[in-house]
């Protein structure tokens, strides 16, 4: 009996409907992409993803297909168009759903109900198949129809009031922080029930509140609460467990290195990197606790001498000493960062609208079948042909008619 | 009553994470996977974390020890003695999956690393955690979550600019870690029926911190600006710059902040939000003129500074006004984006999570405490996330689990003595 053959990527041959838009949900889909799966992104010129509408534009020319916002959580995707609002486009949803293994959403819940296509439609459409649908709040409670982003349910998870210093207004949070953390638990999800699947043939539905899952990322300080009544707040760069730990100046316009000294060892390795012999030698620096009550004054030593250094000659003299030192490295670094570069972190893609472009490869990375870099984002409809003819089996003139009729706007 | 099915029954995976990751093999654990963690005989780094119930920083009361190990068994072994590997080696024959976060090389050196134990079972899938990734000029420097947190870029964008960047103030890179090990150790379990055999997982931390900056790295990607962290008040990219017109996104309100961005223009929603929140301002005639304005023609990138100072100078006095609970209950009554600067006593508070039945309650007989726990991060009705049991006591299971591996209670004394387990 001939051997199976190795597949190229861990979810070859699987089909994806992926009804999702902006952040959490197309990342799940797009990682499910970079390791082979056949992923069909569903979008509508009538109702673009917000995040084709705002900036980095190419060239700073905006345009539908233009912005590299999208593309980022879109790679390896087919993307068709369909406006799912038109009276005949649920036929032809009905047809995708059918297809595929996977059908994802993260309208604002009930939208898909409304549209013809929540979960008790798609199980009958498609008994075997799995659906996620992932929104700020869940699908039901009081606060289900909140149309916010990621922004906002930072705000809900205590993050954005946790970001800043104690002695001010908070600093805000840069962007949608829960969209970085809630995808990782719903793709954990998402491939656990696939496997449910495969050995029950039980298809099931993941229901995912942002919020929710963002507080897994809070699990210490909601303890503190519960048990000791404590409420967390806004430490800037401060540490309880290290001394010294912040954020340093270094030579050059806002450059900064970070530093963490947790122990014995890694103390005398800092004072031999900034050549303290006295601070070495001070017994009273000789224990976290001791060198916290001097924090202020440790800082600014500290200090004064990063500012005369570039922060990478600093990482590099700190890390010679067994230091725990890192820059504060900007979006320009990062693409220029030796060990980003040696796992090949970033991709560059050839988009059909704004040509070679950057994506991230998935951060874990896979031995025999690692995630791969086929295709750039696709462009609004880029895939309508292919798809609609190839995949669904519609012919040439009943396509003709859903472009006509606007099925496909 | 049965238990209800969950989604991993059938896996069991073995934990050697330290302080870093720990939340990637309770991510399995909680959708049932049986998890075994794996200690040093003087026990983890990690239960040396606090917070600490009560502020007692001793054994076995570290809070942060209990999240991030509720749901796992626990047993002590040290791998630093030979007999103390051939029981991993035996435990490794019965796994399907297993984390660790020792420095690079670490575990090859102790021929206890993947290429070894693949050898004992090739099912094995393995995660390995290091700061930077096994190899490059980087792959020995030490680390700590806020060095992790600025080499992976998220440093520099948090923060006022009149001082230096910030993190989030409780640590948030082996967060992101393990749950990126989690992801790469179900990708590989799902491919291994077809492909035959497990693999390596290799997850780097500041490759996972990378991953939480949005779309910083196609600003630079595709215009050469680095975004800029800005504080209450965000310089907001115009569609020419990065720099912009300020724009304030946290705003004070009568017993806190609120966090709320004035938008207007093409963007899904928003003008349609902005022209709700000046209608519910003038119901407390607080609207200042602001009603005449046309929201979708209202593009912040190209308005007038004027009139922009206008708007959220009337915005931020209807603010002032109202409680965070009074902001959230007219967010969601009247479709409006504002969204409270919640700390976890609101949390804890919160009727939506109360609705969901998110709260979970899990018993410390030893302690003679019942805590509550945050629970589900994805609800699946007929195969659900659960809290079964709480972090286990050091050695807990040591009996249990060497019991299946034929030990009695006799060979334990003896390995215990022996300082192997």
């Amino acid at each position: 009996m001939a051997p199976p053959s190795i597949p190229s990527g861990a979810f070859e041959g699987l089909k994806v409907a992926d009804f999702a838009w902006m952040g959490v949900g197309p990342i799940v889909s797009m990682f499910l992409a970079d390791h082979g799966a056949t992923v069909v992104h569903v979008e509508s010129l009538t109702r673009p993803d917000p995040l084709r509408v705002g900036p980095p534009f190419r060239d700073n020319q905006p345009g539908i297909d233009r912005s590299g916002y999208m593309p980022a959580f879109n790679a390896n995707k087919l993307g068709i168009s369909l406006n799912l609002k038109h009276p005949k486009a649920l036929e032809v949803a009905s047809r995708l759903i059918r297809w595929a293994d996977v059908v994802t959403e993260s309208m604002t819940p009930g939208v898909m109900s409304a549209l013809g296509l929540g979960w008790e439609r798609v199980q009958h459409i498609n008994p075997s198949a799995i659906m996620y649908s992932t929104s700020q709040m869940g699908q039901d409670g009081p606060r289900s129809s909140y149309s916010g982003a990621g922004t906002q349910a930072a705000g809900f998870a205590g993050y954005t009031a946790l970001t800043g210093w104690p002695d001010r207004e908070p600093a805000g949070l840069f962007s949608a922080y829960t969209d970085v953390i809630a995808p990782w638990f719903l793709y954990v999800a998402l491939v656990a029930a696939l496997d449910y699947r495969r050995r029950t043939g039980v298809a099931l539905y993941i229901d995912q509140s942002q919020y929710e899952a963002a507080l897994s990322f809070l699990g210490p300080a909601l303890l503190d609460y519960t048990v000791n009544g404590r409420i967390a707040g806004r430490k800037g760069n401060d540490d309880p467990t290290a001394s010294p730990h912040g954020v340093y100046p270094c030579a050059g316009v806002d450059r900064w290195i970070a530093i963490a000294v947790r122990d014995q060892a890694e103390w005398l390795g800092l004072c031999r990197a900034l050549g303290r012999d006295d601070w070495a030698a001070d017994e009273q620096l000789g224990s976290v606790i001791a060198r916290r009550s001097r924090r202020a004054d440790l800082d600014d030593g500290i200090a004064r001498w990063t500012a005369q250094n570039d922060a990478h000659a600093a990482m590099a003299l700190f890390q010679e000493h067994g230091v725990p030192a890192g820059v504060a490295q900007t979006c320009e670094q990062l693409f220029a960062d030796p060990q980003l570069m040696a796992r090949e972190h970033f991709w560059f893609l050839d988009h059909a609208a704004i040509g070679k472009h950057a994506y991230q490869a998935p951060a874990f990375k896979l031995s025999e079948t690692p995630a791969h870099p086929a295709r750039a984002a696709p462009t609004l409809g880029q895939h309508n042909l292919e798809i609609y003819r190839d995949l669904l089996g519609y012919s040439e003139a009943a396509i003709t008619e859903l472009v006509i009729e606007g099925v496909l706007e | 009553m049965p238990d209800s099915p969950t989604l991993l029954a059938p896996y069991r995976v073995l934990d050697l994470t330290d302080t870093c990751g720990q939340l990637g093999a309770r991510m399995l654990a909680d959708l049932g996977a049986d998890v075994i963690k794996i200690e040093p005989p003087a026990g983890s780094p990690a239960r040396r974390l606090g917070p600490y119930l009560r502020d007692e920083s001793r054994s076995e009361r570290s809070l942060s020890w209990f999240f991030y190990n509720a749901n796992k068994r626990g047993i002590t072994l040290d791998i630093h003695t030979e007999a103390g590997r051939g029981l991993l080696r035996q435990l490794v024959y019965r796994t399907d999956a297993m984390f660790e976060s020792f420095a690079p090389g670490e575990l090859d050196a102790l021929d206890i690393g993947y290429e070894a134990l693949s050898a004992v079972n090739p099912q094995l899938v393995m995660a390995s955690i290091t700061p930077f990734g096994p190899i490059g000029p980087y792959a020995h420097y030490t680390a700590s979550d806020i060095v992790t947190w600025a080499m992976g870029g998220r440093l520099v964008l948090d923060g006022d600019a009149d001082r230096a960047p910030v993190r989030i103030s409780v640590p948030q890179a082996y967060e992101h870690a393990g749950a990126h090990a989690a992801m790469g150790v179900m990708t590989a379990l799902y491919a291994r029926p077809a492909l035959g055999r497990g693999q390596h997982v290799d997850v780097s931390v500041q490759a996972t911190v990378a991953w939480t900056l949005m779309n910083a790295p196609t600003w630079w990607d595709l215009l050469h600006e680095n975004m800029a962290r800005g504080g209450a008040v965000r310089p907001h990219p115009r569609a020419s710059s990065a720099d912009g017109l300020p724009h304030r996104q946290i705003w004070p309100c009568k017993d806190g902040y609120v966090y709320y961005l004035t938008q207007g223009g093409a963007q899904a929603g928003a003008a349609a939000s902005t022209r709700r929140l000046v209608e519910r301002m003038d119901r407390d005639g607080l609207a200042d003129g602001l009603l005449e304005i046309d929201w979708i023609e209202f593009d912040y990138r190209v308005v007038d500074d004027a009139l922009f100072h206008h708007v959220t100078g009337a915005i931020a006095r209807f603010f002032l006004t109202k409680t965070k609970a009074e902001l959230t209950e007219i967010a969601v009554v009247e479709d409006i984006r504002i969204a409270p600067l919640n700390t976890v006593q609101e949390i804890l508070a919160d009727e939506q999570l109360e609705a969901r039945d998110f709260w979970r309650r899990m018993d410390h007989p030893e302690l003679g405490e019942s805590i509550t726990y945050p629970g589900q991060t994805v609800k699946i009705s007929q195969a659900p996330w659960t809290l079964r049991r709480r972090a286990p006591l050091l050695g807990e299971h040591n009996l249990e689990v060497y019991g299946d591996l034929g030990l009695t209670a006799d060979d334990l004394r003896g390995l215990r003595g022996a300082r192997v387990i």
